[in-house]
């Protein structure tokens, strides 16, 4: 069984209708746990106090702002190569969404950092990048609602998003590459365990929490997609009935 | 709620209200525009039959 046939919209439409009730329960039931344990039942840092308890809503949406970005790459290249119009609309659909999560980030990370690092914004390159990667997020959706015709305004779309991709690289590596501000990741495998477990574990669930949210709302959208698509179809066949 | 005595409570207060906003109007705007999309296509599909 292949999976290019979801690249169908009608069979798309079937499955994500099945599993979408279950996901949204699922997602209200995750965040209001993760996100009720990080506010109430975390204790403060020893050095962070209780600014620690930003990290629990930063980290996750810092991580999607990056991996839905990847997600829409992945899907424009599938969109450009294969010509699925399902990848074009996923990836579409993901646009605010990214945007969305990369405002979040931004905006946590900037009341985090004033009273951890003095200052609201520094023009570190992890930072920087991520806010450019912002601004691929508001051209790329600029773009699609500019031009009308919507084969070209995918292509279109699809390379813009494919030449933002070093930035969403950058986001997540630029911390790597150059001493910056931004302290490295904390969660890393191979670095091991570096933080604790009483910090970790609600964490983890708040991750989960995010992403459920992400796969959520993806799916209602690019059903939204699909549907407008249809509507336009069916509207210039009858116009030229 | 011990972390409201915290000299930096103001700060996760505005972290989660941000993100209470931002998220609430990105849930509400594509519930929206799914109910819309939806009767547009009923709308059409009706009108296809006639």
């Amino acid at each position: 069984m292949s999976i290019w046939r979801y690249a169908n919209p009608a069979e798309f439409m079937r499955l994500t209708g099945r599993v979408l009730a279950p996901l949204w329960v699922a997602t209200a039931v995750l965040m209001v746990l993760a996100l009720g344990w990080a506010m109430f039942a975390t204790p403060e840092d020893y050095k962070q106090g209780s600014t620690v308890k930003i990290l629990f809503i930063h980290v996750p949406a810092a991580m999607l702002a990056i991996n839905t970005y990847a997600i829409m790459a992945i899907a424009s290249l599938i969109g450009i190569v294969r010509r699925h119009h399902v990848s074009f609309l996923v990836a579409k659909a993901a646009a605010p969404i990214g945007a969305a999560f990369t405002l979040v980030a931004l905006i946590t990370g900037a009341v985090w950092g004033q009273p951890m690092w003095g200052t609201w914004w520094v023009w570190d390159a992890r930072l920087t990048s991520v806010l450019i990667m912002f601004f691929f997020y508001l051209g790329y959706i600029a773009l699609w609602e500019t031009i009308e015709e919507p084969e070209k305004a995918a292509d279109l779309s699809g390379v813009l998003c494919l030449v933002g991709v070093i930035f969403a690289f950058l986001s997540r590596y630029a911390v790597m590459f150059w001493a910056t501000l931004h302290q490295g990741s904390s969660l890393s495998v191979a670095e091991g365990q570096r933080v604790d477990d009483v910090f970790r574990t609600p964490l983890y669930l708040s991750m989960a929490a995010f992403y459920l949210f992400f796969i959520a709302l993806l799916l209602v959208r690019a059903r939204t997609e699909i549907r407008l698509r249809r509507a336009r179809s069916l509207r210039l066949q009858a116009a030229m009935a | 709620m011990s972390f409201l005595a915290d000299k930096y409570a103001v700060y996760v207060i505005a972290a989660y209200g941000a993100t209470a906003l931002i998220l609430g109007w990105l849930l509400w705007s594509s519930l929206s525009a799914s109910a819309r999309a939806r009767r547009e296509l009923g709308n059409v599909e009706r009108e296809r039959e006639r």
